[in-house]
This record gives C-alpha cells, structure tokens and sequence, in this order.
C-alpha cells in the first residue's frame, strides 16, 4: 500500500482532488502507513499547488481551497499523531499598523503552514512593537508583512527600522496589491513577495541558508 | 451635503461568471459548491446596504497639481487637474455598502469556509465599485441636464493621488451620516467603501475616454481592472 501510495495522496491534493485526498488518508490509515508520511505527501501536494499558481495555471481561489482540504487531512492526520518532524523554520506574519485587509496575508499564512512552516500570524493592524516583540518570543528568522493600501509603506518601514534598532538579525519579506520593488527599497525590506508561492521561496532560500 | 440610500446595486451571477467564472472553474468542480455560490450571491444582495454621501464645491482656481476651492481649501495632486483642469465645480462623493458583506466574509472564513468568504468579499467590492459607477453616472445625468461636462473620476490612493487627501474629502463631507468614518492611518470604515470625485464645467475636460483605470497605479495587478461597475 505505502509504494501504491508514494505520489498518488500528493498528486490528489495537487489536482484539489479533495474526495481522494480523503480516500487515500483513510486507506492509508487503515493500512498501517504512519500519519506523518501522509502528512508530508500532502505538504509534497501543496508545493505542486504552489508551482501551479506560479505557472498561472492556477488562480487565487485554487489556492484558497487547496488551503480548505489541507486543513482539513492535516487536522485529520495530526488526531491520529501525524507530524512532518520539526518545521523547517519559524515566520512572523501580519498585515501591519494601519491596514486591516486579511485575505492575502491569510493565504501567504496557509501556504506556508503547507510547506511546514512554523508561522505566528499577527493578524491585521499590526504595531511595529508587536513584530519586534513575536520576533524576540518566537526567535522567527523571517518576517513578513502585508498592506493592500499605500497608507501601509510608512507602517512597513517603521517595522523594518523597529526590527534593525532592536538588533534582531531577521529578513524581511513584504507583499500586496501597490507593494513594488521601489516600495521594497523605500521600506528597507530584504525582499518584495509578488505572491503566496513567492512568499513561500523567500522562506526556503533564508531559511535553508 | 446629499445622501441617498436609493441605489440598485444588482450582483448578476451570470455577469460575474463571465468576467471571473474561470478563476472558479476548480472550485465549482468540488461537490455542493454550485449551491455555495448560489448561496453567497443571494447572501451578497440581502447585506449590500448601499449609500453615497455627496456635495459639490466651487473651484476658485487650479494651482500646478493642487486645486483650490472657495474657501481655500486644497485637494488633489498626482493627475487631479489633468483630468478635471478647467472645471468650474467639484463634485466629491463617499460611497459604501456598509458592514455587513465584510462581517459575514470574516465569519465563513473563521469558519473554515475560506473559499465562501473570498467569493463573498470579492462580491462585495465588485459591489462598490459598481455603486461607485451609479454615483458617477447620477453625476453625469444632473451635468448634462445643466448643460454641463463633466471629468471621469479619481480616488485618492488609486492613482498618484495621494491617499491623504482622504483627510480633506472627510473634512469637506460628513460621511459618518452614511456610516462610514476614516481611521487616523486614512483607511475608511466599512472598508467597502470608495471616495470620489469629478470636475464640472462648461468646457469638455481631461482626456477623452480616459476612465479612473487609466490613471491607476494598480492596473497591472487590479483584477477588477477596467470591470467595475460590469455585473
């Protein structure tokens, strides 16, 4: 069962197959293969669902519900002791001060939970404290902030000079709708995330390193 | 100052699927999410609570970027007097749909519905903005019956504007009437609400046919580019 498996629960998630996404989780189960191997086969789904989006193949709304059926196998397989071992490293997410628009932040946050990361979400209307403060409690390497707003550039760059003048040796991502590279230079941030899978990149590049 | 609560904003789901259905194509693939999307449309059309508040203000002349109101007060920079150079008035609306779409979003997706709250989030800016386009075409209705031209329309924030003539529009409109307030960072609340504003004049003004998504600093990103106001 566990070589039939090898691909196919992966595959299924990346098709947002979610009625064979669930039939492999349960013949998996009932088969002996351990829930952590199929929680990684459904993070392997996820990364294919990033790859997707990035190609243009798919859009927002695929990677909202791909968000909807990991969830759920993941909650599923973390009941039967599921775990993909340590996360391959913590983030720091919100949409800063000022700025209460969620829905992109929340699906940076989803797709990095998928690739196994261990992410601290802020929520909206973030103060530069509170990132330097989740930074210091967490030990985060990596900091992303969202602002669908203009008004979130100054918000941003007051984070980027908290985070320096606190002396923690994080990376910045930022991300949103009028976010630019000319923005990224204004704020001081290490990096722009054009998207979700960008965001997602960015992680495994500084934290890999 | 006018305000109005009589608006036909009309959520057409066939309209809507033409212009973003093949963003849905996988999603609506999944069982029961046909129901779903019938579902959040008529949810849409019960929350929507559309209102505009509005006034008109005399131009005592236009300075480089900056025009000056009677009274001396400034607003625009960014293309404000390209578009609405010559304009003799100016028209400055606040339009919203109220709370309630962006309530129930939030809702389904703490729910776990993350889908359900983006379609209904996504039908509640399409929604504005075609109250905006309502607005703006009520605006056209009463300038022509004068006799008069007007500009298309900008907001501050959407295009080189800047977002903190917001501050200046608040001053000028008392848009707590409709509901909707500016937070000290210049974001309105409801958060689905748009400010506008035109010239009016006896000259044509601006470049012709030129709309709001011409001068947008989002447009290539904007998946509502050049769509308000289309279902």
């Amino acid at each position: 069962m566990a070589s039939e498996l090898t691909g196919a629960l992966a595959q299924a998630m990346a098709d947002l197959d979610e009625m064979k996404v669930q039939d492999l989780v349960k013949a998996g189960l009932a088969a002996g293969v351990s829930p952590s191997r199929l929680l990684d086969e459904c993070r392997e789904g996820m990364t294919l669902i990033g790859e997707r989006f990035e190609t243009g193949e798919y859009y927002l709304s695929d990677l909202i519900m791909a968000g909807e059926i990991f969830k759920v196998a993941a909650a599923d397989l973390a009941a039967q002791g599921g775990s993909s071992g340590p996360a391959k490293g913590k983030v720091v997410m919100g949409t800063v001060k000022g700025d209460i628009h969620d829905i992109g932040k929340d699906i940076v946050v989803t797709m990095l939970r998928g690739a196994n990361y261990e992410v601290t979400d802020l929520g909206v209307d973030v103060e530069p404290a509170k990132f330097v403060a989740a930074v210091k409690e967490t030990g985060a390497a990596v900091v992303g902030m969202s602002g669908l707003l203009t008004i979130s550039f100054d918000p941003m760059k007051e984070t980027v000079d908290a985070l320096k003048a606190a002396g923690l040796p994080v990376k910045v991502m930022i991300g949103g709708g009028p976010v630019s590279e000319q923005v990224r230079e204004y704020v001081g941030a290490d990096a722009l995330g054009v998207d979700a899978q960008s965001a997602v990149a960015l992680a495994g590049q500084w934290l890999a390193a | 100052m006018q305000t109005s609560r009589d608006w036909r904003v009309s959520l057409d789901k066939a309209g809507f699927m033409q212009d973003y259905g093949h963003t849905y194509a996988r999603v609506l693939r999944r069982p029961g999410m046909a129901e779903v999307f019938d579902a959040t449309f008529r949810e849409a059309a019960e929350l929507i609570e559309p209102a505009v508040a509005w006034d008109t203000f005399p131009v005592q002349e236009m300075r480089h970027e900056k025009v000056i109101l009677a009274g001396g007060t400034r607003i625009g920079n960014g293309p404000v007097t390209t578009v609405m150079g010559g304009a003799e008035q100016l028209a400055i609306g606040v339009c919203t749909i109220g709370p309630k779409i962006t309530e129930r979003s939030h809702e389904h997706r703490d729910r776990g519905q993350a889908v359900r709250g983006m379609l209904l989030d996504q039908l509640g800016s399409l929604a504005v903005g075609q109250l905006s386009q309502l607005f703006y075409r009520q605006l056209e209705m009463d300038a022509a019956s004068q006799r008069l031209h007007i500009s298309t329309y900008l907001s501050p924030g959407e295009s080189e504007w800047s977002v903190k003539d917001q501050a200046v529009i608040f001053d000028l409109l008392d848009a707590t009437q409709i509901g909707v307030s500016l937070t000290e960072s210049l974001l309105m609340k409801p958060i689905k609400s748009l400010s506008l504003m035109a010239g009016i004049g006896r000259h044509p003004m601006g470049v012709p046919g030129a709309t709001h998504c011409d001068y947008c600093t989002m447009a290539d990103r904007c998946p509502f580019h050049g769509k308000h106001g289309t279902i």
